[in-house]
């Protein structure tokens, strides 16, 4: 019977059609909207992927990655002192303003990085970062370089009334804020950062290969009175000040809540309007000794089919448009995590569960004496 | 009315040339001052390998004595009993059960599946049945050889004649063998000639293996083909005439036979 189901479902091309189509939108929309919600929050993320360091050791106030709450000097020296630690250098990261030569001001994020290894730095694509030795030189990043009027390799920009010249052009993706990204020699950038009475804001650190990382940033929580995260805590963090504390998620939320009504009431519809359409010939089915339990699995089955080809045409149009407009120099926020898969998948089916109970409910209480009914 | 039904005829016993019965049987539909008999307290037999038709104005309650007897809706009062089965006492997955094994329907607007072939439509009885869909298809096409169908079996009901259609949904009701047809109207939505080709299906082929069948109808013209007709009027059975003229079993009745629709 469940092939007669296929049959009645697939034979109705109109409503077919419209199932399938309503619910391609609306999982289209589903994914579009939280891929660019998950795009916005891992973007927050950025400043602290691009680094790639694997503990991160910073103010026990901190809340994301972008505040600056300045550490010690002495705090380098005593992370570096903890049992496990394997090596630690110092880093800044803060926003500073760039004077550009046409008069304006860039707001730009600074990395400041250790003298000796430049831990930090970043895949060059023009340029090399070992100069970053020299007397005011900095790589800028290729994401954003438009807004430093895409300064090339030997130009020169001002940061707190300091020259700094371009010696290399780095591939850095954008972030949140899409605020260029700089990169200094740590000695430098104190003098490219305004002047505070502490400036290093960060001490990014590696275990020893024995013992296992969470290990160790529990060591430097306990020496040091510090807070220490693995780069996995530190974004999530980051990510998680961000969700709580900007109305993208109830902004996102909400237009997803009306994809979702709006998916429900024309699917459930539709639904409802081919369960009354077919009402004789379940009516039939029923009076010929199809059982009310074999009817809701026809009806289950017929529900399911236009969930997985909506959601799966929702799907590839929703790829899609992340390959056309996704992509990680894109101005467009675009992440599709595969939770985002499964919460989309689980919505489509729930949306057509949802429908096909309606329908349920009809077939089920139809008497079998309607098919003798003109 | 009581003559009606023989309560020695020993409805449902083995050797019983009675297969099925209703005794007193009530339908009401309403309640209160809007409440509407339409059987009131019937007593009504179908034998063994008969025809029976049963025929009188609209609203008399053919269509509900029909659908009571075949299980399809409840009785208010009285017993029904089929092939040695008290339907009026089984639960609704009982009488699903029920008609699944013993009755096989015909409607007066066939009611095929638009969306499936005609032998598809043929063998949905025995997809019930839980049969495989490739033995189900293979019989399904004997059957509509029966029915003088076997060219059309992939064809969508869109495609067939009004005649066409009636004789697979015909097929359809044949398919699993059932010991009892009903058929509401069949022959209405059908010009003369065509009608009368479907009753002579049902007496050539359908009336075989005792198989009995209740036919509830308006057209005067398909009353030779009746080995009983029973006459309705309001919720009543008024008479069951003997049809001196019916035809023996696989025979149809002479062309041009003239009848007179019974008189109440």
């Amino acid at each position: 019977m469940l092939r007669v189901a296929i049959k009645m479902l697939m034979g109705d091309k109109s409503k077919y059609l419209t199932l399938v189509s309503s619910l391609m939108v609306v999982s289209f929309l589903f994914l579009q909207q939280g891929s660019i919600f998950c795009g916005l929050m891992l973007r927050t993320a950025r400043p602290v992927e691009v680094v790639g360091a694997p503990i991160w050791v910073a103010d026990p106030q901190l809340r994301s990655v972008d505040e600056n709450k300045p550490l010690l000097d002495t705090d380098l020296q005593r992370v570096r002192s903890v049992p496990g630690v394997k090596w630690a250098v110092p880093m800044i990261l803060q926003l500073v303003a760039v004077h550009l030569p046409d008069g304006n001001f860039q707001t730009v994020r600074l990395y400041g990085l250790d003298n000796d290894t430049f831990f930090g730095r970043p895949r060059m694509l023009s340029g090399d970062s070992s100069l970053l030795t020299q007397d005011e030189a900095i790589v800028i990043g290729n994401a954003e370089k438009e807004k430093l009027n895409n300064p090339r390799l030997g130009d020169i920009l001002e940061m707190n009334d300091t020259e700094a010249r371009v010696v290399g052009i780095a591939d850095v993706p954008r972030d949140f804020f899409s605020y260029p990204f700089v990169y200094a020699a740590y000695n430098r950038a104190l003098q490219y950062a305004p002047q505070q009475r502490k400036q290093m804001n960060y001490v990014l650190a590696a275990p020893v290969e024995s013992l296992p990382i969470d290990q160790v940033t529990r060591n430097i929580r306990q020496v040091t009175g510090l807070a220490a995260y693995t780069e996995q805590q530190f974004r999530w963090l980051t990510i998680g000040y961000y969700f709580r504390n900007t109305g993208i998620p109830i902004s996102i939320g909400i237009s997803l809540a009306m994809v979702f009504m709006v998916g429900m009431s024309i699917v459930g519809q539709t639904f409802y309007q081919f369960a009354l359409q077919n009402e004789r010939y379940f009516g039939a089915l029923k009076a010929m000794g199809t059982s009310s339990l074999t009817l809701t699995r026809m009806i289950l089955l017929q529900a399911m089919i236009v969930g997985l080809v909506g959601f799966g045409s929702g799907a590839g149009l929703g790829g899609i448009f992340g390959l056309i407009a996704g992509g990680q120099d894109s101005k467009i926020a675009f992440a599709t995590p595969w939770p985002l898969l499964v919460i989309s998948f689980l919505l489509i089916m729930t949306i057509c569960l949802l429908s096909a109970f309606i329908s349920i409910q009809k077939v089920v209480r139809l008497e079998p004496a309607v098919v003798f009914r003109g | 009315m009581a003559e009606l039904l023989n309560p020695a005829s020993g409805c449902g016993d083995p050797g019983s040339n009675v297969v099925a019965c209703l005794r007193g049987v009530t339908k009401r539909f309403g309640v209160g001052t809007t409440e509407v008999r339409a059987l009131d307290h019937v007593n009504f037999e179908v034998r063994k390998g008969e025809l029976l038709l049963l025929v009188g104005p609209s609203g008399c309650g053919k269509t509900t004595l029909l659908s009571v007897l075949a299980g399809i809706l409840d009785a208010s009062d009285g017993e029904i009993e089929a092939f040695g089965v008290r339907v009026d006492k089984l639960d609704q997955a009982g009488k699903t059960a029920f008609r699944r094994e013993n009755i096989g329907f015909i409607f007066q607007q066939y009611n095929l599946l638009p969306t499936l072939t005609a032998a598809e439509n043929v063998a949905v009885p025995l997809l019930i049945h839980q049969q495989p869909y490739h033995e189900a298809i293979e019989r399904a096409r004997i059957y509509l050889e029966k029915v003088g169908l076997s060219d059309r079996a992939g064809f969508l009901p869109s495609t067939l004649s009004g005649g066409q259609q009636q004789r697979v949904a015909i097929a359809r009701a044949l398919v699993t063998e059932p010991r009892l047809i009903v058929c509401d109207e069949p022959t209405a939505a059908l010009d003369g000639e065509t009608g009368q080709m479907i009753l002579r299906i049902f007496r050539t082929t359908a009336l075989t293996n005792d198989r009995s069948i209740v036919v509830v109808t308006h057209d005067n013209r398909i009353f030779p083909f009746g080995d009983r007709i029973a006459e309705m009027l309001d919720g009543h059975i008024l008479s069951i005439h003997e049809n001196e003229y019916a035809p023996a079993h696989g025979q149809s009745p002479a062309p041009h036979h003239d009848h007179e629709a019974p008189k109440p």
